[in-house]
């Protein structure tokens, strides 16, 4: 038994972290694709995706992180979105990775405390989650007429219209920090509000 | 999930399956084809049937090729109403979406968790991640049935989950969904979390295994022809 208790206090991630991290995972990718589903269709939505999932998605990040408090939980979450999500395209694959990593900095930085931390991390790794359309940036005209062949009509030119002028970089990037920031808030909210109050956190 | 299914006709390995699921990835996210998206359902189709999944396969496969048929006539006829945008939009996410789905079920619905362990360890994979990757496919199908009951029981009390309700009150949306949801699967990871320490996943020893987990000629046959089909779909047919 004190075996037991010594590991659950060190620094490394003992196999029930792992277990609670890929558990955290699975109910993120099943969130994110029924809210794909409804979301999809209709293409400025289509567009709006990483701001609407992170709002909707703050507080299953924030439950995790707070649930394991280790280095390396926000990884293996967005490793295997990433996984799943991307088709391993390299460049959006990376985005993930990156996202991930600076969202554990902003947690070491917390000293895996700090709840103001906490929230911030979770701005960073909601960039993963507009990591699909950054790799549309680095492609664009291949992408334009991909999409053309591939849906062709008045989805494809609605796509198009939002993403040839410049300014769209920012939108997206832009869409992914705010729908952060609204996300962790409701997150952090909610948590206080249900989990601490069951002593789960 | 992740049972012995019995009246399997062929047995592949676990490797074998998790590399056609990657490879249908790949293909489903750079494919333009209609054609080759409807074969590379039925050969998924025939591969879940050959697994000893019937139901599964036929159910797949009748849908989507039904589904890709139709709205490509639909497309192909040439008016440009409103109609046909829809058709186009859902038929772009059936060919996209359906392959990897389909690789998923014969991933998670023919293999038995002990198999994929030791495959994994075959692999020589760290611990870190094959933990929680197992975890992640063994959950899934949980948190779905999860997510369709608490949909029915919010529709019990009057709560819509759609676009409408998702983007005017997310606030409440997701208190009415995820605090459930979360609360529920949070038990279920502690059940699952202490079930596997009994059965010692945390020792640091080489884990053993009631069947042998091995690479035999129909693995090799079978993910040849799928790679080769993959890359002669995306190189010529595009």
């Amino acid at each position: 038994m004190g075996d037991i208790v010594e590991k659950s206090n060190s620094k490394k991630l003992t196999v029930k972290d792992l277990i609670f991290a890929g558990a955290f995972a699975a109910i993120y990718l099943i969130a994110v694709l029924g809210i794909m589903m409804v979301v999809g269709t209709v293409p400025i939505l289509y567009v709006l995706c990483p701001c609407i999932l992170g709002v909707l998605l703050g507080s299953i990040y924030l439950l995790s992180v707070t649930k394991v408090r280790k280095f390396g939980a926000a990884l293996i979450i967005e490793l295997l979105f990433a996984c799943i999500s991307t088709g391993f395209n390299p460049i959006a694959f990376s985005v993930c990775v990156i996202s991930a990593v600076l969202a554990e900095v902003c947690i070491l930085i917390g000293r895996y405390k700090s709840k103001l931390w906490y929230a911030i991390s979770y701005v960073f790794f909601n960039i993963g989650t507009a990591a699909n359309f950054i790799r549309i940036f680095f492609a664009k005209d291949a992408y334009i007429a991909n999409l053309q062949k591939r849906a062709g009509g008045a989805f494809a030119d609605g796509m198009i219209k939002l993403l040839s002028p410049w300014w769209s970089w920012i939108m997206v990037i832009g869409c992914a920090l705010l729908g952060g920031i609204i996300g962790a808030f409701i997150g952090s909210k909610l948590i206080k509000k249900h989990f601490e109050k069951a002593d789960i956190v | 999930m992740f049972s012995d299914n019995t009246n399997s006709i062929l047995k592949l390995d676990p490797r074998t399956k998790l590399a056609i699921l990657m490879a249908s990835m790949v293909f489903s996210l750079n494919n333009l084809n209609v054609l080759s998206a409807i074969i590379c359902i039925v050969f998924l189709g025939v591969l879940i049937f050959l697994e000893g999944d019937g139901f599964t396969a036929v159910k797949w496969l009748i849908g989507c090729s039904i589904v890709l048929l139709i709205f490509n006539g639909i497309i192909k006829s040439g008016n440009t109403s409103s109609l046909t945008m829809i058709c186009a939009a859902i038929m772009v996410m059936v060919k996209v979406i359906c392959p990897v789905l389909m690789a998923l079920a014969l991933f998670t619905k023919t293999t038995k968790m002990a198999d994929l362990i030791s495959a994994f360890q075959k692999m020589h994979l760290p611990m870190t991640f094959v933990i929680p990757f197992i975890v992640m496919i063994r959950f899934m199908p949980t948190v779905s049935d999860e997510w369709e009951s608490i949909k029915k029981a919010m529709l019990f009390r009057g709560i819509k989950f759609d676009l409408k309700n998702l983007l005017l009150k997310p606030a409440q949306t997701i208190e009415y969904i995820l605090v459930p949801l979360l609360f529920s699967s949070m038990s279920l990871m502690e059940e699952l979390a202490s079930s596997a320490m009994a059965r010692g996943l945390d020792s640091n020893r080489k884990r053993s295994c009631y069947s042998t987990v091995k690479m035999k000629v129909n693995d090799y046959i079978i993910l040849f022809s799928f790679l080769g089909f993959v890359v002669i779909s995306l190189i010529k047919f595009q």
